[in-house]
């Protein structure tokens, strides 16, 4: 099913089943999900400044490498962006659907090469300064956030079965 | 003593240009107005909540053409219904932030409320709390068209290329040729209920910011206002060009007669 071309929506520019075949060489393994409870949920909370929409994530993992989808809003609607961590660094973040009118410059390597080998400090802080971009100041927070959220959650399914509700 | 002609037509055209500038002035200050108004609160569209806030006046409503469906389906799970109302899903009469629509049926599982959509799965806690939305990416089958549960406990779901089954997980599909399932049906709505999700449709429809904006722009009358704002805009040139000019008229006009008052002490 996952090789299943799907239609793209206007705001849409790349879909997360392309993403996740690009990420795993067309050999998407089975997702694995992590609840956000406990220590997990107060921390992915702090991290986005609220908590997360859902109790639970689903993510893609083989050997070092996990793939996620995750979504935040920019200013009012959510930006789904596709994220790759790989042993602890981030390997890859793109921008799948960006909904706002404002701020969609974030989606281009420009702005998304900087995150790559980015990694998270103690205090779940990214260990590189990011550069914003004029005018995308909200899209630029928000994609900024779910790579802090995405290198956590890489390092809780790393540390733990979470596979199990 | 009579004034030579050209001084004659020239404080004529002075006075001519001095009514026009104020007439213009009069008819633009209902713009500056609105145009500063509106302006001021665009610059503070977060502060002030507009982006959140949504209209809820029935004749602004209606100006923007936001109209609910007469008939509205729904369907039921653990006593509550689920209404899809083209892009927006009420849990009840309350508004479910992350749910796809449009609702193919709903089900209780286990601990969840499970809602399909044509391309997604949310999965609610009884309390109506989102659990987890799984799309395409999670294995959803694509083009879904009714979701039940078989006999042995496990989920079935009708889609565009056939019958897939999952459990409480929803880690793994399996695709099979026939199910025999129960299968969510949609529910009737009560009056009272299509009422106030019609309501709460029409109230979820208009941001303030969009409101403002529209001013802004003249857009709110279409073409005929966007053109009314055009028009403004070149009042506004047409005062300050005018305003400059009879600044300088009356600059030089002055000099003159205190250099004439110098001449003749």
């Amino acid at each position: 099913m996952l090789g299943a071309s799907t239609a793209l929506a206007d705001d849409a520019y790349q879909s997360p089943e392309e993403f996740l075949q690009e990420a795993f060489n067309n050999t998407t393994p089975d997702p694995g999900v992590i609840w956000l409870k406990g220590d997990v949920k107060d921390t992915s909370s702090k991290i986005l400044g609220h908590p997360y929409p859902e109790l639970r994530i689903r993510y893609w993992g083989e050997g070092d490498r996990t793939a996620w989808i995750l979504e935040e809003v920019g200013k009012v609607k959510p930006i789904t962006v596709g994220l790759v961590v790989n042993n602890n660094g981030l390997e890859k973040i793109q921008v799948l659907a960006f909904r706002e009118s404002r701020g969609w410059e974030v989606r281009y390597p420009f702005f998304t090469d900087q995150f790559i080998g980015i990694g998270l400090t103690d205090k779940h802080e990214l260990d590189q300064t990011i550069d914003g971009i004029s005018g995308a100041t909200l899209s630029v927070r928000a994609l900024k956030k779910l790579a802090r959220l995405a290198l956590y959650l890489h390092s809780q399914t790393r540390s733990a079965d979470d596979t199990t509700p | 003593m009579t004034r030579h002609p050209k001084h004659k037509t020239r404080a004529k055209l002075l006075r001519s240009l001095f009514i026009w500038h104020r007439y213009i002035g009069l008819s633009a200050a209902l713009f500056v107005v609105i145009l500063s108004v509106t302006g001021l609160a665009l610059n503070h569209t977060e502060s002030l909540g507009m982006d959140s806030t949504h209209v809820q006046s029935e004749s602004l409503l209606n100006w923007y053409g936001i109209h609910a469906p007469d008939e509205l389906s729904s369907y039921s799970a653990d006593s509550v219904l689920y209404t899809g109302i083209n892009e927006l899903v009420f849990r009840n009469t309350e508004l479910l932030d992350g749910v796809k629509a449009p609702l193919v049926g709903t089900i209780v599982y286990q601990d969840f409320i499970v809602i399909a959509s044509l391309d997604h799965l949310t999965l609610l806690s009884q309390d109506g709390q989102l659990i987890e939305s799984i799309g395409g990416a999670g294995g959803v089958p694509a083009g879904m068209k009714a979701i039940g549960t078989t006999m042995d406990g496990a989920i079935a779901i009708k889609a565009a290329h056939g019958y897939y089954l999952t459990d409480e997980s929803f880690l793994e599909w399996t695709e099979t040729d026939t199910v025999d399932a129960t299968w969510s049906v949609k529910s009737d709505t009560p009056p009272a209920l299509v009422r106030a999700l019609q309501a709460a449709y029409r109230g979820n429809g208009l941001p303030l910011e969009r409101v403002v904006l529209d001013l802004h722009s003249g857009r709110i009358l279409g073409n005929a206002g966007v053109l009314l704002v055009d028009a403004a805009a070149i009042l506004f040139l047409l005062l300050a060009v005018s305003g400059i000019w009879l600044w300088g008229r009356r600059r030089a006009s002055a000099k003159a007669h205190k250099r004439k008052l110098e001449h003749q002490m």
